[in-house]
């Protein structure tokens, strides 16, 4: 199997997450203008703008994750691990990409307790009071989805590990 | 002899009238009464977690044992608190907040059955803070008004304003950029988050008040001694509800006095004809809300009757 | 155990983790995690795990975060940098070493828009890099001022930084961004003079350009109006008292969106880029936060904070010299630290001393920030050193350290005027 075929179809499907996530985003940034063109034009501003972009606002910059995640970005002290030996610091980096899974596996589980929680309960938002367990469940699952991504990640690294092949880099693909 | 070591988790600041003067002195009073028995330590500050709809699924986790919640932060898990914030009917945080308790203790409020309230308390009412000139309620017509839930939202529309939702760290800014014009608050969260400087008018007609208090799990409170337990609910409850009331009716009236001897504030008192149209506006609300509400009659004639008791008392 | 040993403990397993590659965030976060299980259970342990990410990413006024990153990406696409750096151009290129001033005036004008310093380093060092070498100037001295300017990116609000400090230490974001003002005008006016009276001794390092005619300048100025509408409504509208922080972010990112779009500079590439890079970035900048929160819980439990102030309290020295004890402490870690991790691996302690002392939290917001930023220009690890590294492979690392020397100087000294005079920082509240 191609390890760059594998990392490459890896960031290209998360980024894909990512941009839907993006354009939810610039959909609040436009509700954001036109409840503020609203409220100056017509002195009519949109009660649920505040309550639905919270709930939104979470689910966009969950998307973000899988996307750093697969293609690497994250912000890592690395000068001491580049004066070891090169085998080494592969070594480190699956270790590290292990820590990196087990915290989102860790993550992913708690938020699907918390899910449950409110499912229970019953919370709602402030003002509109609709339901929040259906925008967290979503959340949930895009922060599940960073589980197999990260294992890609982990997967590649162990294989250049055993076939001798150098390291993949940050933002790589 | 083991100490029992409790941490009392406060998402807002040590500074505040609720930490002072209510539960940092219940703290205290319950580690002298149980002689060292337990040891609370206070978190106050968001030090424990700073996030105020997150404080009940802390009592749950663990994280910490006794918790400051105002119950509004989560809607939805007590479905009936909303009777305190309906419009006309508490005068003060002492009869508002002596009153609610009873209706606790009376199993009136559904929700906190797997808890163990320790101290609940209602805010003075909400008078109306705002940028402009507020003579009578038609000033305030179309006017943007902040609000932070459902009820609010109808009672603002039934005064002819125009409801505009944002978290209260948000207002200040919101004032002076003019995303509001006014702000339904009691004086001393006027003071504590800043809105005080923002605004400079004030129209004394009111809207409802606003529910807070600290409690345990039932579990971890159930676990207790019997001895701690009592202590605990003595030196908490109706007793301390009438103490706190006292205490924030005292600021409310010194912050009062202080704006108004503010030569750049305006401190407007409804005339009789006003407070009438008031009432009259908001009674649409509070009908909406007790119509819609599976308890809703019940629940405001409770009220009506505990605040009658006690101002008879 | 006494709560300073346990927090060290937890501070060593972190740094080790650190140096291992295991990103910041996810070291701060599993260090506070196992603390926390460690010291209180594994059932509020996962709890904290929990609730602080979902308290963070519902956090509204953290979501500005990706737009103000948004107008930025953007505000490249559309070419508005190389207009801000025109413009400047036109009005000081013809004097000694006025390129470099130029890119100076231009980064604080392009920080305007953009909320990051890496960020606003890699543009200048694609826009005025290339046209510097061009002139003649001294590789050294050109790559070395655009590292400097980049700094501007965070210290010239918006500014992705000032809005973390001012979420985590729960002061008005608006607050900080106006105490920034006289501070970003102090930066800019001594990198100005640090210019003036370097290529003053070294002519050759920065050669005056050509001078631009009014009736050029008129021209320039009419062709910039995108910018200028851009920076008007975004500075105007935050200062001016027409837009909330919020509002600005989102009307600024959809103007230069629209810009972009209407000029015909987005394609698909670029618009997917501009994305791809947004939401990258959001995703780091949040696990961060996360890590810190978490961390900090574990700090906070111990009773670490608590007993550090005390015993600081107890040495009974001035407290400026605490003060300046901090600010040593952040050269340190800048040395090894990109500036948001710095920030926020130190908050939990630092700030609670900090206000203990006496000292008003947003002064500190604008001195923490502009130390740390120093960090950005320090070797051996300087991110935007190594950002203008990526975009000029062919100048070495120690020669842009060496050009960047002597606006680290002049950082120093802006430094020591804002921690003597917190006036300068706290007039415009
Ligand atoms: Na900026
Ligand atoms: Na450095």
């Amino acid at each position: 199997m191609n390890l760059d075929r594998i990392q490459d179809a890896n960031v290209r499907l998360t980024r894909g997450i990512a941009l839907i996530g993006l354009i939810g985003l610039l959909i609040v940034a436009t509700a954001t203008l036109v409840d503020v063109l609203s409220r100056w034009l017509l002195n009519a501003p949109i009660a649920g703008v505040y309550d639905l972009s919270t709930l939104f606002i979470s689910v966009t910059m969950a998307a973000c994750f899988p996307a750093a995640l697969a293609s690497r970005q994250n912000i890592q002290v690395t000068f001491l691990a580049e004066l070891l030996p090169a085998k080494v610091e592969q070594v480190l980096d699956v270790v590290a990409g292990i820590v990196t899974l087990a915290f989102f596996a860790l993550l992913a589980w708690q938020l699907a307790v918390y899910c449950g929680e409110l499912l229970e309960s019953g919370e709602t938002s402030f003002i509109l009071e609709v339901p929040i367990a259906p925008w967290w469940i979503v959340v949930t699952a895009l922060f599940f989805l960073c589980i197999p991504v990260q294992i890609l990640v982990v997967f590649v690294d162990v294989a250049r590990l055993f076939r001798h092949s150098p390291a993949v880099k940050k933002g790589a693909a | 002899q083991e100490t029992i070591d409790l941490k009392f988790a406060v998402f807002t600041p040590e500074q505040e009238i609720t930490y002072q003067e209510a539960m940092k002195p219940w703290a205290e009073a319950v580690m002298e009464a149980t002689d060292g028995k337990v040891n609370i330590q206070m978190f106050p500050g968001g030090t424990l977690g700073r996030d105020g709809s997150k404080q009940i699924k802390m009592l749950k986790d663990g994280v910490a044992d006794i918790a400051f919640i105002i119950p509004a932060y989560n809607p939805g898990l007590f479905p009936d608190n909303a009777v305190i914030e309906l419009p006309d009917t508490s005068a003060n945080a002492t009869e508002g907040s002596v009153a609610f308790w009873r209706l606790l203790e009376g199993g009136n409020l559904r929700g906190y059955e797997d808890f163990e309230v320790l101290g609940m308390f209602t805010t003075a009412p909400y008078s109306i803070h705002g940028t402009f000139p507020i003579e009578t309620m038609a000033d305030l017509k179309g006017k943007k008004i902040r609000i932070a839930g459902k009820l609010e939202q109808q009672c603002v529309e039934a005064i002819g304003a125009v409801p505009v939702g944002m978290p209260i760290s948000k207002i200040p800014e919101s004032l002076s950029r003019g995303v509001i014009d006014a702000t339904p608050m009691h004086y001393a969260a006027l003071h504590a988050f800043g809105v005080a400087g923002a605004t400079d008018h004030h129209y004394h007609n009111v809207l409802g008040s606003l529910p807070f208090g600290f409690i345990m799990t039932r579990e971890t409170f159930d676990a207790l001694p019997e001895d701690v337990q009592a202590v605990m609910r003595e030196k908490g409850g109706e007793a301390l509800a009438r103490i706190f009331g006292a205490a924030m009716d005292a600021e409310n009236a010194k912050l009062v006095q202080q704006t108004i001897d503010d030569p750049d504030q305006t401190v407007v008192e409804p005339s009789e004809q006003d407070r009438k149209d008031w009432a009259e506006a908001v009674s649409t609300c509070v009908n909406a809300w007790t119509a819609e509400h599976d308890k809703g009659e019940e629940l405001h004639q409770a009220l009506i009757e505990q605040l009658e008791a006690i101002r008879a008392e | 155990m006494d709560p300073i040993t346990i927090a060290l403990i937890g501070i060593g397993c972190m740094f080790l983790m650190i140096v291992a590659k295991v990103p910041i965030g996810i070291a701060m976060a599993m260090t506070g995690f196992l603390g926390y299980a460690f010291y209180d259970g594994v059932k509020p342990a996962l709890s904290i795990l929990v609730s602080e990410p979902v308290g963070i990413i519902q956090n509204f006024e953290f979501a500005v975060i990706p737009l103000f990153l948004l107008m930025g990406s953007f505000a490249t696409a559309g070419g508005l940098s190389a207009e801000i750096y025109r413009l400047a151009y036109a009005f000081i290129g013809h004097r000694r070493g006025g390129l470099a001033m130029a890119t100076m005036g231009g980064c604080a004008l392009f920080g305007a828009v953009c909320g990051s310093s890496p960020a606003t380093a890699a543009t200048f060092g694609r826009v005025a890099l290339p046209q510097m070498l061009q002139r003649g100037y001294a590789p050294s001295f050109a790559a070395g001022c655009i590292a400097a300017g980049g700094t501007l990116g965070a210290l010239v609000p918006p500014s992705i930084i000032m809005i973390i400090y001012a979420v985590l230490a729960r002061v008005p974001i608006l607050d900080v961004f106006m105490a920034a003002v006289i501070p970003a005008i102090l930066a800019v006016v001594l990198h100005g003079l640090t210019i003036a009276l370097y290529t003053r001794y070294n002519p050759d390092a920065g050669p005056a350009g050509e001078r631009t005619s009014w009736r050029e300048r008129l021209i320039v100025l009419r062709d910039s109006w995108a910018v200028i509408v851009l920076l008007s409504a975004v500075i105007g509208g935050i200062y001016g008292g027409v837009f909330t922080v919020n509002e600005a972010a989102a009307v600024g990112a959809m103007f230069a969106f629209l810009l972009a779009l209407f000029r015909r500079r987005l394609t698909w590439t670029t618009f997917l880029g501009a994305l791809g890079e947004t939401a990258a970035n959001t995703a780091v900048i949040y696990l961060i936060i996360f890590g810190a929160s978490i961390f900090s819980y574990f700090f906070t439990i111990t009773g670490a904070p608590a007993a550090i102030v005390t015993a600081i309290g107890a040495l009974d020295v001035p407290p400026l010299v605490i003060i300046f004890a901090l600010l040593l402490m952040y050269l340190a870690l800048g040395a090894v630290f990109e500036t948001v991790s710095a920030m926020l691996i130190t908050l939990p302690f630092v700030l609670p001393l900090v206000t203990a002392l006496g000292y008003d939290p947003i002064w500190w917001a604008i001195v923490n920030i502009v130390v740390i930023e120093l960090g950005m220009i320090t070797p051996p690890i300087g991110l935007n050193v190594f950002v203008i590294k990526g975009v000029a492979d062919n100048l070495s690392l120690g020669t842009i350290f060496r050009g960047v020397s002597v606006f680290v100087a002049s950082d120093i000294v802006r430094l020591i005027i804002l921690t003597l005079f917190p006036i300068l920082s706290l007039a415009l509240l």
